[in-house]
């Protein structure tokens, strides 16, 4: 089967989309529902899942015998785990890895990929765009737990688990390669040093987790943003997805209120300290981070829960 | 060592309210970041004011 991956812009941004309309929870009665939709894998002569609206662009085919091993055949895990301390994927691992991937597929943005509670068979690697993980309130409000970049194996945990205690959706059109659950199982049996690193990306969400709660619980509003973004530019610059200053983050302001537990008013006021104090200019989907040292320190960010091996930022805020 | 980390003490700096876009932003202190409406805040305010007096006078019993 030819291969036809559709890359998306950097960021996932899409230059004539329609305008994002206020997210403010998937399951708000006021607006429609939207879940991701999956159409019948029949080629694979899977098993069709319940009705969804993502829409299956390509599948990933079986590289070649003489393509197995190299590098070059990594497209899609290139990105998982780079530059990260203590844990480097051998060139063997990383080629075992891309063998488990059993279909590629696009994600409308907003859309829910794994809901609370959902049986699982697969977990997600993200290719391309942001994926989040949230929590809704009672009343519906939702409390964002963690955002997903590029390389991010968004639920490897549902492994394990075998169903979430969250749900899983795209903050922006997204790539997603998936890990059949089998496909772990065998990682496990055949290559525990390979399982070990797996485990190890759990233990770095787990790290972000804990420096969420920090953020949340300790940090006042400019604090809370001004750490999020600091967090955020260097696990893309650790993808090559920021060149330490600069980043496309195609959320809505909306998406960062609920990341930091404000409201968008809140955030807007923020966002125009930021600017106004030279740290950081959140525009068009675009971040630039004036000074990455002084918004480090506001937000009292210090990168060492990410694990990274080689700083990627010009200036290390310590 | 846990038991030297200091305990969560009460705030002595003073939170700070402030309108913007039709409401009130509450910064402050330490992590409290929240945004009302003018009538909740009003009313928190009554509150705020009511649980100061009645701290006060707990205070000097």
């Amino acid at each position: 089967m030819a291969l036809n991956i559709s890359r998306h812009q950097k960021g996932a941004r899409h230059s004539n989309r329609a305008p994002v309309p206020p997210f403010r929870s998937l399951r708000d009665s006021r607006n429609r529902p939207q879940t991701a939709q999956r159409v019948p894998r029949s080629v694979h002569g899977v098993r069709d899942t319940a009705a969804s609206r993502v829409v299956v662009q390509m599948l990933k085919p079986s590289p070649p015998e003489s393509e197995r091993g190299r590098t070059s055949f990594h497209v899609f895990t290139e990105r998982f785990l780079r530059n990260r301390r203590g844990v480097e994927l051998e060139p063997e691992e990383r080629a075992y890895l891309e063998r488990a991937i059993s279909e590629v597929k696009s994600v409308e943005q907003r859309t829910t990929l794994v809901r609370t509670g959902e049986r699982l068979s697969n977990s997600t690697l993200l290719l391309e765009g942001f994926l989040c993980r949230y929590i809704d309130d009672r009343r519906g409000l939702r409390q964002l737990v963690a955002i997903h970049i590029p390389g991010d194996f968004v639920d490897l945990h549902g492994y394990p688990l075998g169903t979430l205690d969250h749900d899983v959706a795209a903050l922006t059109a997204a790539s997603v390669a998936m890990v059949p659950h089998a496909a772990l199982d065998r990682i496990a049996v055949e290559k525990p040093s390979l399982t070990k690193k797996l485990w190890f990306a759990t233990l770095l969400d787990a790290a972000m987790h804990r420096a969420w709660v920090f953020r949340l619980g300790r940090l006042d509003a400019v604090g809370r943003v001004a750490h999020f973004l600091s967090e955020t530019n260097v696990r893309l610059s650790t993808v090559g997805l920021s060149d330490g200053r600069r980043f496309a983050l195609d959320i809505t302001q909306n998406d960062l209120s609920e990341v930091c537990g404000l409201t968008s008013v809140h955030i807007n006021r923020v966002m125009r300290q930021l600017r106004e104090e030279g740290l950081c200019v959140f525009r068009s989907s675009l971040v630039e981070i004036l000074d990455p040292s002084r918004l480090a320190e506001r937000g009292q960010f210090d990168p060492d829960y990410l694990y990274i091996r080689n700083d990627p930022l010009p200036v290390s805020p310590r | 060592m846990l038991e030297d980390a200091p305990a969560v003490q009460p705030e002595t700096q003073a939170g700070v309210a402030t309108a913007e876009g039709g409401y009130v932003i509450l910064d402050g202190p330490d992590g409290v970041a929240v945004t009302m409406t003018p009538e909740a805040a009003s009313l928190t305010a009554e509150r705020l004011l009511a649980a100061a007096s009645a701290a006060e006078r707990q205070k000097t019993l």
